[in-house]
């Protein structure tokens, strides 16, 4: 039994009268892909959020490799391990790629070398000096990542990390989360592409209107995708 | 030597080095409103008050300590950029939730309380303050011959703004401050200690205003509202740079002490107004500002 990376206990959130998160509870177990899935505004942005540090006002508790982390400022949450990265990928243009790259600070023995991450990302390399915005989608998605691991995140968040890119970059990205799995990461991913979450995702997790509605493993998944696919409105 | 339109190349040459003498305190205190906006999104309307600050704490360190110019350029920067560091510590850091507005009328406020707090204490009457032995005396350029303590304000703003420019554009922590520019929530889950960066920027900026501070003392008379008048064309000079590049404020600060130099020759009356007809032709043309984004 691999032990939990992150337990999340009965979140809940709200702007006033509207709850976003209800009861949230979830767990990750180490070297486990999760998929949270969801239509638009279920809450699943929100509960990335949350345990990445970057929700101000939540009631619940979320624990880290069994250490409680709620509430904790967001850079202390960064420098335990839990790496995130947003929808729109964070990248910055102020910054060149080697600057993005290199941007957080390295913590724990599990952060990458820049050899490792270049022969995983040429392309990384090649661009050092560009301006990180002048990557492509996919790069970006790449540099996003490969930041994360340069921190030494242990753990990864990463919100809708397909998002807007072409099928063939999806297709490199899904390898990529699998080489990361293998390499013993853990990964916890928000995901509109059922397709794609299918292929790299151990376990799944359904919100709907901030409840956590569904959770199933892969088997379940492949068996019942017809379901699924129509709980998802797709 | 030549002659432009009636006026001698030596006019010329000489207005245009005194214009950059001008041209270094716009510089130095741009510069330290524009590394305080970008982090803070705030105008810091006190940054004159800090400057009149640190020509005080020279004059004071001087009167009171013996302490000479020298240490002076180190110590008045640093006392008044701790003052910086508690004042956003105790109150500024309390706005940022607010409307960026608030920022701006607190830092208004406190420019008068620290104005006339000097007042109360020292009166109105400036100080003098006499050139360190080393700068005295004079500089033969050929064409004039230029003060040596105003050389060195130039020389020595000139790498001050360097050294801030590649700090932030070529370092580490410089690629903190641009990130946490754009994006503060995600560099700070990244693990940087966001909330202590703003803390030190606007201790650095402050810091920056009490250096030119020290610079005027021996320049102009030390008196607690020599930042007021300053503060106004320092606030075109940033309008008509755009409040986003730390090189267009070093830029822009040199190119209109130079333009209000070269007025002096052309037109004398204008050479007060040049800088407000450059920052309405720029705000009609470019509102963001020559380098604005």
């Amino acid at each position: 039994m691999n032990k939990a990376v992150l337990e999340v206990s009965r979140l809940n959130a709200g702007y006033s009268e509207i709850n976003v998160l209800k009861d949230v509870s979830l767990t990750v177990k180490e070297h486990e892909v999760v998929t949270l899935l969801g239509r638009n505004g279920a809450g699943k942005t929100t509960t990335l959020k949350a345990m990445a540090g970057l929700l101000d006002d939540y009631e619940g508790h979320i624990r880290f490799f069994g250490e409680p982390i709620t509430k904790l400022p967001a850079y202390r949450i960064g420098r335990k391990g839990l790496g995130y990265c947003p929808e729109e990928r964070g990248i910055f243009s102020s910054l060149t790629v080697r600057e993005n790259l290199t941007l957080p600070p390295r913590t724990g023995d599990a952060a990458w070398s820049l050899d490792a991450i270049y022969q995983l990302f040429p392309k990384l390399k090649d661009r050092g000096g560009s301006i990180g915005t002048k990557l492509s989608g996919g790069e970006q998605q790449m540099l996003a990542i490969a930041r994360l691991l340069y921190s030494g995140a242990r753990l990864l968040l990463l919100d809708e990390p397909t998002e807007g890119l072409a099928p063939v970059i999806v297709k490199q990205i899904g390898r990529l989360l699998l080489e990361l799995k293998a390499k013993g990461l853990t990964v916890v991913l928000v995901e509109q592409n059922f397709n794609f979450a299918l292929k790299v995702s151990d376990r799944f997790y359904v919100l709907d209107q901030g409840e956590v509605v569904a959770s199933f493993d892969r088997e379940y998944a492949l068996r019942n995708k017809e379901q699924i696919n129509s709980m998802l409105g797709v | 030597m030549f002659e432009i339109v009636g006026i001698s190349s030596q006019a010329l040459l000489g207005q245009l080095v005194l214009g950059l003498v001008n041209g270094s305190f716009y510089a130095m205190l741009s510069l330290g409103l524009a590394l305080i906006f970008g982090m803070l999104h705030i105008i810091n309307f006190a940054h004159g008050a800090f400057y009149m600050l640190g020509s005080f704490a020279t004059w004071l360190l001087m009167q009171w300590l013996g302490v000479n110019y020298w240490l002076a350029l180190v110590l008045a920067p640093l006392m008044v950029g701790v003052l910086g560091v508690m004042l956003e510590k105790a109150f500024i850091s309390r706005l940022y939730s607010l409307n960026h507005l608030f920022g701006l009328l607190f830092t208004f406020g406190l420019a008068l309380f620290i104005e006339g707090t000097m007042h109360e204490i020292l009166g109105g009457i400036s100080k003098p303050y006499s050139v360190p032995e080393a700068l005295q005396g004079a500089l033969n350029l050929g064409f004039m011959y230029l003060p040596t303590y105003r050389g060195w304000v130039i020389v020595f703003s000139l790498a001050v703004c360097l050294t801030t420019w590649f700090v932030v554009e070529k370092t580490k922590l410089g690629s903190y401050l641009r990130a946490a520019t754009e994006n503060p929530a995600l560099v700070e889950q990244f693990g940087i200690n966001v909330p202590l960066l703003i803390t030190l920027t606007y201790g650095a900026g402050v810091a920056l205003a009490a250096l030119s501070g020290v610079l005027a003392a021996p320049l102009y008379q030390v008196n607690p509202h020599m930042g007021v008048n300053l503060m106004i064309t320092v606030f075109a000079v940033v309008v008509i740079g755009g409040m986003g590049s730390l090189g267009g404020a070093i830029i822009t600060g040199f190119m209109l002490g130079i333009a209000e130099g070269l007025t002096k020759v052309f037109y004398p009356p204008a050479s007060n107004l040049v800088i407000f007809v450059v920052m309405a032709l720029v705000l009609v043309a470019r509102p963001n500002g020559l380098f604005g984004k």
